[in-house]
């Protein structure tokens, strides 16, 4: 970030922002056409790390404004970093551990986060919704900037919100909790079916269970 | 025994297996790899494309000499900028700054003497608030703030439409500056919101805006020809609330 200005750098994570919108509505496309289901569970192994780069980019650029340039996070700001910071943080472990039920987890505070940055974005543009005046602190009517004319910081969060929620929710998840019991499972397997013999294990309940679990 | 017959069946799935893990592997890399294309290309497009990061410039001021015509009294300063567009200028106080607005109850300030309030314009041009010639509106302004933004062209209205005393003197003091909100600078922000009243660029301190005990923006302050506080209020109030509390304060 050291080699862009202030104002290139809005640019750039707005477009970033711009792109999890992208992410989410071709989600929510391949979702609802038929032939898209296939694309989606070619994508399944992936969902969670690109879920995790799009909440820890969020959570990069949020920390660059603040603590960079000193953009002073109003309260609803506050809401929505509690989510995706937490989210990102949830993701990455959900990730490493191939846990197919991080969506249980990260769903709630997405969704959480998404109606606070929907409020937020609707309060820039009618800010009389809920005050007539702007506070002498920290305003959350008013906006740092408005990149392409709409894209605010609260609207990059609702893009990364609902980036996060389309990967966790319409990608079928792949993997299992249980990664560690997988992986002496798929060494067994993979060490074949002499091996197996040898070690006197019944062959048929392993094969199952080694079976990667997708 | 029973299973031999199905061992050589076996690796034949694993192999389907093997095979399609691998090529799941390797559209998976091409979906990293075009992701990171896009993010280096959208980089470069904002790199490229980007304007200059915005600055706060404060004009230079030094003592006025004989002939001062800026009407300040005592302490008189005059630009030596020659049309220099500044987005903050040092402000001149005197007397006792007033209490910051309550959020609620009975505003302590009304019926108290004001300060005395000088600066600059955008331009480096005096300007002076001066209540004997005349009731004044002090009207605090914050380019980023969207109250502001809509309070504005209520104003507007009022004075197009007749609306305002015409002795009353309405004064906008552009304050709260950032550089890095939106709308600045606010030398462009004001005439393109059509403000036509004279500006006073407050200080980078916001001297003027704590003198007169602003509590929020937009922030209205009405003075009495000997320079008594009339009234005082924070927020927008359209274009009907304002030519009431006017027409109320100075009766």
């Amino acid at each position: 970030m050291a080699v862009m200005s202030l104002s290139a750098a809005e640019r750039f994570l707005s477009l970033l922002a711009l792109l999890a919108g992208v992410i989410a509505v071709a989600v929510v496309v391949l979702r609802v056409v038929p032939a898209g289901r296939a694309t989606l569970s070619q994508l399944a192994p992936a969902s969670r790390w690109l879920a995790f780069a799009i909440a820890a980019t969020a959570m990069a650029g949020s920390l660059y404004f603040s603590e960079v340039h000193e953009f002073e996070p109003c309260k609803l700001c506050w809401y929505q970093r509690i989510a995706m910071f937490s989210s990102a943080i949830v993701l990455l472990v959900a990730a490493l551990r191939r846990d197919r039920n991080a969506r249980w987890y990260v769903v709630p505070l997405a969704g959480a986060g998404i109606v606070v940055s929907i409020y937020h974005y609707l309060l820039e543009w009618y800010p009389q919704l809920e005050t007539g005046a702007c506070s002498v602190s920290v305003p959350c009517t008013a906006v740092w900037y408005r990149e392409f004319g709409f894209v605010t910081l609260s609207f990059s969060a609702l893009c990364g919100f609902a980036a996060i929620l389309a990967l966790m929710l319409f990608v079928p998840q792949a993997g299992g909790v249980t990664d560690v019991t997988d992986a002496i499972d798929d060494a067994i397997v993979a060490a074949g079916p002499d091996q197996e013999a040898r070690h006197g294990q019944a062959t048929e309940p392993s094969v199952p269970t080694g079976t990667p679990s997708r | 025994m029973a299973k031999q017959p199905n061992r050589p069946s076996r690796p034949a799935p694993r192999a389907a297996d093997a095979a399609g893990a691998t090529s799941r592997r390797s559209s998976l890399l091409w979906l990293w790899v075009a992701l990171g294309v896009v993010v280096v290309l959208l980089a470069g497009f904002a790199i490229l494309s980007a304007g200059d990061d915005e600055e706060l410039t404060v004009g230079t001021t030094v003592p006025a000499g004989d002939g001062a015509t800026d009407g300040t009294g005592d302490g008189a300063t005059e630009t030596t900028g020659g049309g220099q567009i500044a987005e903050a200028w040092p402000v001149e106080i005197t007397g006792t700054a007033l209490v910051q607005l309550p959020r609620d109850g009975d505003d302590p300030a009304l019926g108290t003497t004001a300060p005395g309030l000088s600066g600059f314009g955008f331009d480096g041009t005096p300007v002076a608030v001066d209540p004997s010639e005349g009731p004044v509106m002090l009207v605090f302004l914050a380019h980023w703030c969207p109250h502001c933004n809509r309070e504005i062209p209520e104003l507007n209205a009022l004075r197009d439409g007749g609306g305002l005393p015409a002795d009353l003197q309405v004064v906008g003091i552009a304050t709260g500056t950032d550089p890095n909100a939106e709308n600045f600078p606010p030398s462009e922000w004001i005439p393109r919101m059509d403000w036509t009243w004279p500006v006073i660029a407050d200080s980078p301190d916001y001297l003027a805006a704590s003198a007169f005990g602003l509590s929020g923006f937009p922030f209205t302050v009405i003075l009495d020809t000997d320079g008594t506080v009339l009234d005082r209020w924070s927020g927008e109030i359209g274009r009907d609330g304002i030519a009431e509390r006017v027409a109320a304060a100075l009766g």
